[in-house]
């Protein structure tokens, strides 16, 4: 059922499970832990739709490369971000959760078999069909096929809103935002929520879980542990630090010795990326044309007769490119100083402080993609599939391209998953250290992203999560 | 005994340096000239 803030005040029952968030990592909780019966309240900032107020909440300020405004890139409303992305569906690979010789801080405390229990459920959430295996088709240049699968995509808010109406223990609110976490300094004992009125309420939950997204789950945490003295997480504890995209660029052309026309998707063996000692990359063949008119017709025929073509473009000095772009989204390293920091100056509509993100590429990240698509290159002259030509700033010979695409809205990092309270935020179930009743879901617990969309690995920590809780509350 | 420990060095040497000219062959068939990766025989 869905019920106004002002209800919840006068009905003021202590929930089984408090989840704050209703993307997807906060909705397929709440709808898998009230599946059990348990008494489930999932609170929502935003309205059923966008709303200017709510999601001025997101604004802040961008440090360091350029970035997509921070109101951009996330919803801030029933179904969170989910209202907004494009569908691209793929697990992390085993690779992904290890440490690297030269990357230690991409360990995460569990492993890709700890989420594949839940890979089948999260296809069916997804609605896609079930996830392929790569196929490795170069052994000596390490060149896997990979694929992803494409979601409709669901928008959690739609596809969850009658199964919300319907149930008598998930009690849905709208427009309401949490402004404070009170703690004993082991237990969350009661959050502050308020609305756009400013009604004030209390609520008590046995376990509260946090899923505002890869931002505002630090946001929220620094906030409320420097509120608390540390007494929230931690005083040494990296809140907002780790934070990572997955930068998107356009990387170069390709002249392909064929015509098919279908969307391509290639990685570098887990070998191979240990061999050159490099993070995760995807790289996306496209056939899209940038030309219009007459010159989309010649390159068009340059793609079936690529040696006239180069003869005639050479006569011609057109310099055309017959064939694809090749696109990449790859993994940045997790760097301490890549952070979420509380604004000195700005704050938001609950006076809460606005989010400062200081973020920056590092060489690492470069030397990926430029080691990934070197190989990638190697492999088409191996094959004899065609050539590769890299644009100057990936092979080191011009800065990085001023462009509109800066990366995914891949928000990960911030809240990282580990072992140890100094240099994680939670541990490998999601629960804050420091308190027993308080968990993280969502990419920010990410202690590295490697290079598929988030959303599928979400959604199977979610599940993940639902069945730990479930768990530890019939025990 | 030292002429057959000295064989077995020289075929080691022959061997080890068969590795390192065929390895770097290989690499030196790969070239990159104008951003485009190339092999030897493309020009």
């Amino acid at each position: 059922m869905f019920l106004n803030l002002d209800k919840i005040k006068t009905i003021n029952k202590t929930y089984d499970f408090c989840i704050i968030g209703s993307g997807p990592a906060g909705m397929t909780t709440a709808i898998n832990l009230a599946k059990s019966g348990k008494e489930v309240l999932l609170l929502e900032a935003g309205d059923y739709n966008y709303t200017e107020q709510s999601q001025n909440v997101y604004t802040g300020q961008v440090i360091g490369d350029k970035y997509y405004k921070l109101e951009q890139m996330r919803a801030r409303y029933l179904g969170g971000t989910s209202n907004y992305w494009a569908g691209y569906c793929r697990p992390l690979d085993a690779r992904d959760f290890k440490s690297k010789s030269k990357f230690p801080e991409t360990a995460w405390p569990i492993q890709k078999s700890d989420l594949d229990p839940f890979t089948e459920e999260a296809c069916k959430i997804l609605e896609i069909k079930s996830i392929e295996n790569d196929q490795t088709i170069s052994d000596a240049n390490g060149i896997n096929k990979i694929d992803f699968k494409f979601s409709p995509p669901v928008r959690f808010g739609l596809k969850y809103k009658k199964i919300i109406e319907k149930s008598k223990n998930l009690t849905t609110s709208l427009n309401a935002n949490l402004t404070e976490i009170i703690t004993d300094g082991k237990n969350v004992e009661k959050i502050v929520v308020k609305d756009y009125d400013n009604l004030q309420v209390e609520i008590s939950a046995t376990t509260f879980i946090l899923a505002t997204g890869g931002i505002e789950n630090s946001r929220i945490l620094l906030y409320n542990n420097k509120k608390t003295n540390g007494k929230l997480c931690g005083e040494n504890t990296p809140i907002g630090n780790y934070w990572m995209e997955h930068p998107h660029a356009t990387i170069g052309e390709v002249i392909l010795n064929t015509t098919q026309n279908k969307k391509e998707y290639f990685s570098l063996t887990e070998s191979k990326q240990n061999q050159l000692n490099i993070l995760n990359s995807g790289l996306r063949l496209n056939h899209d044309f940038k030309y219009t008119g007459t010159k989309k017709t010649i390159a068009n025929l340059a793609c079936h007769a690529p040696t006239l073509s180069k003869w005639l473009f050479d006569k011609l000095d057109l310099n055309l490119i017959c064939g694809k772009s090749i696109m990449s989204a790859w993994e940045q390293e997790p760097v301490y100083n890549n952070r979420i920091e509380l604004s000195k100056t700005n704050k938001d509509l609950f006076d809460i402080p606005s989010t400062n993100l200081y973020w920056k590429k590092s060489e690492n990240d470069i030397e990926t993609i430029y080691k990934t698509s070197l190989q990638f290159g190697k492999y088409l002259i191996e094959k004899n599939l065609g050539r590769l030509r890299l644009f100057d700033w990936v092979l080191g010979e011009d800065d990085y391209p001023d462009q509109s695409s800066f990366g995914g809205g891949h928000h990960m990092g911030g809240t990282r998953m580990g072992t140890n309270i100094n240099s994680s935020v939670v541990d490998s179930n999601c629960k804050v250290h420091k308190q027993d009743n308080l968990y993280i879901i969502g990419s920010s617990v990410f202690p590295s992203g490697g290079h598929a969309n988030p959303t599928f690995t979400i959604v199977q920590l979610a599940l993940r999560l639902s069945k730990h809780l479930l768990n530890k509350h019939t025990s | 005994m030292k002429k057959e420990r000295r064989n077995f060095f020289k075929k080691t040497f022959v061997l080890f340096a068969f590795i390192f000219i065929s390895g770097k062959q290989t690499n030196s068939n790969i070239i990159i000239k104008n951003g485009w990766i190339l092999n030897k025989a493309d020009i």
